[in-house]
Parts: C-alpha cells; sequence; structure tokens
C-alpha cells in the first residue's frame, strides 16, 4: 500500500460543486481511471480519501489536494495522465507526489479576488481605505456546545498581507489569510466584510484560492 | 457555457449545482453545426428529474445523431425561479444555458399528473405561449410523453403533439420529419399533418370534442384528415432496442444515484389497479447477455459503485437466477453494489434469498395492496397469506429483522374489514418474528406499512370505478391507526386533496385544460410536494371554471360512456378491460401471462409476439 496526494485544481462551473460531492466526484472518477485503490477493511469497504480544508461553495482553486491509498505502485505520472483522462470539466489534476505535510500544517491561504464594478476606480480606493482600518468587524457564526451562535470577529486580525489593485476592467485584490485548524477566516467573509464596509455593490464577482502555506510562509504541498 | 446573468443570480441560491450544468458525460455540441435543437424538460427539480431512466434513454438517443442537440432541462426551485423572474432571465438549458424558447423542440415526460402546473411554470418561464393555438410559427413544437400521456386531454390545449408508448423509434422519426419541414419553410400544420402519420404520435388539435347533456363525453372526432384511434409506439426487441451506454453523472445528491440497468418492460402480472401493468404490454425481455453487457459498459462510464436492476417485477425475469448469478459475479469483483427491488413474495425462492444474501443488504419490501384475501383477489394481486409469511420467515431466517409491506386504501369494494385486514396481516407478520427459532436474537423487529391511497387510472379494469372520497379516506386511515395496537408497526399514509386533483387530472377529459391555466395564473405549482401544494387555489380555478371535480372522482362510469382516451389504442383491448372488470366485482382472478394467456390484444402490436409465451 501506498499514500499519495493528488493535486488538483477546480475551476469553471466545477467551483459549484461542494466539498462532499467532490469526494464522490473524485471517488467516481478513481473507479473509471481503474487506479487500484486501497480499500478500508470494515464491514462497509470503501476507498480511502482524505481532502485538506474544504473550500466553500462557488469559490475556484489552484491547489486542493487528495490524499489516496493505492495497493499496487503505480508511477505517478500515470496516476495524473490517467485521471485527467476522466475527470469531469474544471477538475484537473496538477501534480501526484508521494511525500507531503500533514494537514495540520496548514497556516494560511493566497486568494484572489476579482470584482467589476460599476465605477472600478472609486472601488478601488474605497477598498484600500476599509483595508486600512484597523478593525473590520464581521459576524460569524459558531457553535457553542450544540448551540447555534453568532460570534463577532475582527478581520483584520486574520490577514496576514493584502494588495489591492485596478485592471482594465475591474479591481483585484491579491490577500493572505489565516487557513487551518487554529485559525482560519472564510474568504467569502472576508470580501463580504470588505463590501459592507465599503458599502459597494458588484456586477461580477469571482474568488480563486491560489496556494496554501504553512506557518514559515512555505508552500503547504 | 454559462452566461455572466445566470452566473450571477447562482450566489443567491440553495444547490447551484443544480443550474451550472457540465456534469460527465453531458454532452457538449457546437450550435452552429446542428439542425435541431430539443430541450429535454422533467417538470420537477433535478434532484428527482436526473434519476428518471426515460429521460436518459432519449438524451442519449438524440445526441447520437450528429444532426440534432439534446438538452436537459429541470424546473428551478422556487428561491432560483424568484431570481430568474427578478433579473429577466428566461428558463435555459443546462448544457448551452441558452434559452429553451429559441429551440426547435420543447419536450416534457410526464411522469405523474401532479406536475402539469409545472409544465405550465415552466413554458411561462421559458416566455414561450402556453397554448398551442397561440403558437403559431413552426417552432418551437411543444411535445409530451411518459405514461401519463395516455391520457393527455387534461393538457390536450397546450401541447402541439403527445407521444404515445414508447419514444425510441418515434421520435426520430418526428425529428427527422421537423428538419425536413424547417428546410422546406413548412407552416406547423403541415409538419403537424405528417407527424400525425408516425406511429405513436398524436395532435390533439387534429381532434374536436362535444359533451351529452349530463356532462359526459359525447364524441372526440377527428376534424383533419387523420385516423380516429392513434396508435401507441412500441419497440418490438428489447435486445436491438436502443439503450445508452453513458449516463450524465451529476455532482450534487439525487434522488437515484447509481447505473439502472432496465431488464424488461411490461408486465406478466395484470393486477387490476395497476396502470404500468397494462400501458407497457406486452412484455419484452433483455436477455442476459445484453443484460450484462450493458451494465458493464454503464459502470464503466460513469464510475458509479451501485448498479440498480430495473422493470416492475425483478423476479419474473424469466432467466432471473442465470441473470443474478452472471451479475453477482463480477459486481462482487469490482465492489459494485448491485440492489434488486420489484421482488414478489410468490416467488421469493431459496436461490433467490442466496443470491440476496450475497449483494449489499438492504431493506426488504413487499407489496400485498390489500388486507384480506377477497379484496387481493379483487384486484388480481395473486399473493396469499400464506406467502406472504412463508416470505417472511424466510427473511428472518436470514438475519432481516425488518420488513416493509405496501397496501393500498380506497380500492374498489373495499370495506372496514379489509382495513382491519392491513392491521392483522401485519400482526401476524410480528408473530412469525417470534414464533421463527432462526431469529436474529437481541433485537425486536420492524414491520413498516404504508400505504398509498388508491386512484383509479386509464387502461386498467378500474378505469370505469368510482375513486373512494377525502372522508372516506381519512375515516379508513383513522381506523386502521386505532387496529394497530404495537409500536412494532409503523403506518405511513398519505394526505388525501393531492390524491383527489390527481384522480380529476388523470381521468379528465380537454374541459381540464382551462382549469389547469386558471390554477397556474393563480400560482399552483410543485402540486405533488405536500408543502407547496394551494387546495384553496385549485378549488377556487374549478369554481372559476364552473368545473366539478367531483364529476371526475365520484361517479361510477358505465361501460357504454365514452372515456376521453377511448380514441387511443395501448394495445389492450377494452373488451378484455371489461371483462376484467367484471370479475373483480365477483372476486374472481385471472391467472399471469406464462400460466395462461387471456388474450389482452397487446400483442398485436408485436405481430402477434408476446414474451410471456415465448
Amino acid at each position: 500500500m501506498q499514500e499519495i496526494r493528488v493535486i488538483f485544481s477546480k475551476t469553471g462551473s466545477a467551483r459549484y460543486i461542494s466539498h462532499l460531492d467532490i469526494n464522490r466526484a473524485m471517488s467516481r472518477a478513481l473507479c473509471r481511471a481503474k487506479i487500484p485503490l486501497w480499500f478500508t477493511e470494515g464491514f462497509n469497504p470503501h476507498p480511502y480519501m482524505s481532502f485538506s480544508l474544504p473550500l466553500p461553495l462557488g469559490i475556484e482553486s489552484e491547489c486542493e489536494t487528495m490524499d489516496i491509498r493505492i495497493e499496487n505502485e503505480m508511477p505517478l505520472c500515470e496516476i495524473k495522465e490517467k485521471l485527467n483522462a476522466v475527470l469531469p470539466v474544471g477538475l484537473e489534476v496538477r501534480d501526484v507526489i508521494s511525500s507531503f505535510d500533514s494537514s495540520d500544517k496548514i497556516a494560511y491561504a493566497d486568494y484572489i479576488f476579482y470584482f467589476e464594478f460599476s465605477d472600478n476606480a472609486l472601488a478601488c480606493e474605497k477598498i484600500k481605505d476599509v483595508l486600512a482600518l484597523n478593525e473590520i468587524i464581521a459576524e460569524k457564526s459558531g457553535k457553542k456546545g450544540k448551540r447555534k451562535i453568532i460570534k463577532e470577529v475582527n478581520v483584520k486580525d486574520y490577514i496576514k498581507s493584502f494588495e489591492v489593485s485596478e485592471t482594465e476592467n475591474g479591481v483585484i485584490i491579491k490577500a493572505r489569510i489565516c487557513a487551518g485548524v487554529s485559525k482560519n477566516l472564510n474568504p467569502v467573509l472576508f470580501c463580504e466584510s470588505i463590501l459592507k464596509y465599503a458599502f459597494l455593490d458588484y456586477e461580477k464577482k469571482s474568488i480563486k484560492r491560489i496556494c496554501l502555506l504553512k506557518s514559515d510562509c512555505s508552500v503547504y504541498k | 457555457m454559462m452566461k455572466k446573468e445566470i452566473e450571477k443570480i447562482l450566489d443567491y441560491v440553495q444547490k447551484p449545482g443544480r443550474y451550472t450544468g457540465g456534469e460527465l458525460n453531458s454532452v457538449i455540441k457546437n450550435a452552429d453545426e446542428v439542425s435541431l435543437r430539443y430541450a429535454f424538460c422533467f417538470p420537477d427539480i433535478y434532484e428527482i428529474g436526473m434519476s428518471h431512466l426515460g429521460m436518459k434513454i432519449l438524451y442519449s438517443l438524440v445526441n447520437e445523431r450528429a444532426d440534432s442537440w439534446c438538452e436537459r432541462v429541470f424546473a428551478p426551485d422556487v428561491d432560483m425561479e424568484e431570481q430568474m423572474r427578478k433579473n429577466n432571465i428566461p428558463l435555459f438549458a443546462l448544457e448551452s444555458s441558452d434559452y429553451i424558447k429559441d429551440f426547435d423542440m420543447i419536450g416534457f415526460t410526464l411522469q405523474y399528473e401532479l406536475s402539469y402546473t409545472n409544465m405550465l411554470n415552466m413554458l411561462d418561464l421559458a416566455g414561450v405561449e402556453l397554448l398551442s393555438e397561440n403558437r403559431k410559427s413552426l417552432t418551437p413544437i411543444v411535445c409530451v410523453g411518459g405514461p401519463c400521456a395516455c391520457n393527455p386531454e387534461p393538457i390536450a390545449d397546450f401541447v402541439d403533439i403527445v407521444f404515445l408508448g414508447e419514444g425510441e423509434e418515434s421520435t426520430n422519426e418526428v425529428i427527422d420529419l421537423l428538419i425536413e419541414c424547417k428546410k422546406n419553410n413548412s407552416s406547423k400544420e403541415e409538419f403537424l399533418l405528417k407527424a400525425s402519420k408516425i406511429t405513436g404520435v398524436y395532435v390533439p388539435s387534429f381532434y374536436s370534442d362535444s359533451y351529452n347533456d349530463d356532462g359526459t363525453l359525447k364524441e372526440l372526432n377527428p376534424i383533419k384528415d387523420v385516423e380516429k384511434t392513434v396508435k401507441k409506439a412500441i419497440v418490438s426487441d428489447m435486445n436491438k432496442a436502443f439503450y445508452p451506454k453513458k449516463f450524465v453523472v451529476p455532482f450534487i445528491n439525487i434522488v437515484h444515484d447509481r447505473a439502472v440497468e432496465e431488464i424488461f418492460r411490461g408486465c406478466i402480472r395484470g393486477c387490476r389497479f395497476c396502470q404500468a401493468g397494462f400501458i407497457y404490454r406486452p412484455i419484452r425481455e433483455k436477455n442476459t447477455k445484453t443484460i450484462n453487457e450493458q451494465s458493464k459498459a454503464l459502470i464503466e462510464s460513469t464510475g458509479y459503485d451501485e448498479l440498480s436492476l430495473c422493470s416492475l417485477s425483478t423476479s419474473d425475469h424469466s432467466d432471473v437466477n442465470n441473470m443474478l448469478t452472471t451479475l453477482i459475479d463480477w459486481t462482487r469483483k469490482d465492489k459494485i453494489n448491485l440492489s434488486l427491488p420489484s421482488l414478489r413474495v410468490d416467488n421469493f425462492s431459496d436461490e433467490l434469498v442466496d443470491k440476496l444474501n450475497k449483494v449489499r443488504r438492504s431493506g426488504l419490501t413487499f407489496a400485498p395492496e390489500a388486507g384480506t384475501q377477497r379484496l387481493r383477489d379483487v384486484i388480481n394481486k395473486n399473493v396469499t397469506e400464506e406467502e406472504v409469511l412463508r416470505t417472511c420467515k424466510k427473511a428472518f431466517d436470514n438475519g432481516w429483522t425488518s420488513v416493509k409491506l405496501y397496501f393500498m386504501m380506497g380500492l374498489p369494494t373495499e370495506t372496514m374489514e379489509d382495513i382491519e385486514g392491513i392491521a392483522n396481516l401485519a400482526m401476524k407478520v410480528v408473530h412469525t418474528f417470534y414464533q421463527n427459532e432462526n431469529r436474529q436474537k437481541g433485537t425486536g423487529v420492524t414491520v413498516s406499512i404504508s400505504v398509498a391511497s388508491f386512484i383509479p387510472k386509464p387502461f386498467t379494469p378500474f378505469q370505469w370505478e368510482s375513486e373512494d372520497t377525502m372522508e372516506s379516506l381519512k375515516a379508513k386511515q383513522k381506523h386502521l391507526l386505532e387496529c394497530v395496537k404495537t409500536k412494532k408497526i409503523k403506518v405511513s399514509y398519505h394526505e388525501t386533496p393531492t390524491s383527489m386533483l390527481e384522480g380529476v387530472l388523470a381521468r379528465g377529459d380537454r374541459r381540464l385544460s382551462k382549469v389547469l391555466l386558471r390554477a397556474h395564473q393563480l400560482g399552483c405549482k410543485f402540486d405533488s410536494w405536500d408543502d407547496k401544494f394551494n387546495f384553496d387555489a385549485w378549488m377556487q380555478a374549478f369554481n372559476e371554471c364552473n368545473i366539478d371535480p367531483e364529476f371526475y372522482t365520484k361517479r361510477t362510469r358505465s361501460f357504454d360512456e365514452v372515456l376521453p382516451w377511448d380514441h387511443l389504442d395501448f394495445g389492450v383491448s377494452r373488451k378484455f378491460l371489461e371483462s376484467e372488470n367484471i370479475k373483480a366485482h365477483s372476486n374472481e382472478t385471472t391467472p399471469h401471462c406464462r400460466i395462461k394467456c387471456s388474450g389482452c390484444g397487446a400483442n398485436k402490436l408485436n405481430g402477434g409476439h408476446c414474451d410471456a409465451r415465448n
């Protein structure tokens, strides 16, 4: 048995596939690709699969990971080729590796937020002003025991670095925000609270996760 | 490619995966390179529509043609519809996200009567005129098919053509014709006249209805040069019939998310309440080789880990043991779960139990349908209490600790005694469990009884019967609950107002089109969803149109009455249905087709051939 990590991208309409559904889509793809999967040995055998840091619905990504176990040795490039031949549009394997970091090492994630506003120049200034504030308070739903509660968080505490720029048709925010088990910020909450503070309504929006990083800001792999 | 305006509203709806397309095996073509575009619509939400086998067959069939592109369309859920209407986005097809009003054919599959208002709502959302007579241009042609199309009269005003029976061949013929008519700039009427010559194609606007003083139908006569009766279409050889090699594999969880292999069409049983048992006759089987080949191809192309067999009664396949042995052989090796629905108590053999023990254990469901032998004879279920108990014992011997039993309520000639019979039979099943030495120890038994309300349907021996009233059904449900004295028996049943409406639409005539239109205007949709069904709005629609729904449900029809579907020929003769009705009322059963051919007449659709008699 060999444990390997499949690094894949999720773009276009595939961003509407939820985390749970990705799990199923991938397990079917592995079957079609005839990858010799290792099955759990319990009462109800199923292939072992593990994903790091779930991606919220509607967000694209260049750096999703899926860890699987295979029974027989198989060249990693062959796994990549076979999977790419059967994956639905929008899902693509970028790399297959055999030695990798454990998912609790994730500390940050880089995102690119792209917006189109009716007045991009003005919006860009407003966003810069908001991000210069010391406090950007947002409401985050959480749990206390079994009860659902609303917590207030300062989004600013979760931002490691950012960069705002105006492009030909829109505005781009590049941000490195906290991610992982100990301190995590949902990118949707990030952009919603900024837009709320700036009183902005967009015409088009897209969010993409570019890469995951460890606490020393080296790439999580 | 998704349109920008559609992409934007997806942020505001639940489960956007329903509306994005892009699933594995969905077919993308170049719109400029095809001569015909077909919007195949299922008038319910994605999760339900995507589970439907007929759509998968016809989707692949049309897309095999280089000159046509078939796309899928489902009813958007309430939140999505709200967004679409707010942003002026008309109904679009999933593959191209193009608006279906620009398509050449818009086809709806009608699986249940309560989806009719969804069809109207979808046409409205698409920006297509609802009434056939208001659609003057050749395209789009609005067509319907599916089991409810065997009495299409309530929706006659809305549709251009109705596909009767199986669409594998007639769909292609209609597409050929429409492409030719588009090339020649033919009028819609020219197209419809030519289409009506194709077997299985009915054009409602070519027939006119008149009524007697008592409100019953007088006649439905052709007003154009078309046949007086229209025959349904069938495929004659299931081994040669088209079957998809690929299914579209959805990302989101749908109701039946698995590979499905149809093993035969039709049924040998002749249960008198069952519409499917008559309208799909004659029985035609796939052989074991075909079933294995087709199933394997589907598993390969989809990556599904579950395969389900589809037919009206799995265990009635003439080669069932050999078929299951071969299927279990390779599915086990490939870690595929095989599921075997629709088993009968009277041929639940040791061999079959042995097979079931090899596949993943699921619940066991049997359908005695009625509580007493007398009533089971009336409906020709041909199942005895001994068989039910013997089968349950066999199941308990083999480790099952729960069974589900299906019954119906409101059957013709039913009395409270028959209702008590349901509770008694369930109680005997409980006793069978505890008297069984081999039962699984340390656990109790659960017997779930699920009771549906019987609705008389066209083309069945009960098509002349009155439907039980809402009050009577409620009283029977209450009585049943009182008769069940133990918590080991769980009872579930269905709400009655929807049953009443289903009954009206099932045996309705053309005058109901205006009621449907009014109900649609009053906002009725998703009538089959209890939380969305608006009974008051429906009653208002009936009132305003001066139509009494009870005319369709409460009345027992005589054999002399002209029925709204008498001009449609589904193979089974009216004479046969009449004789079955008479036998029902004298508690007489009819043996199934393998024991003895009872001459229903359906074999004449297939050149006199019927697989029940080889």
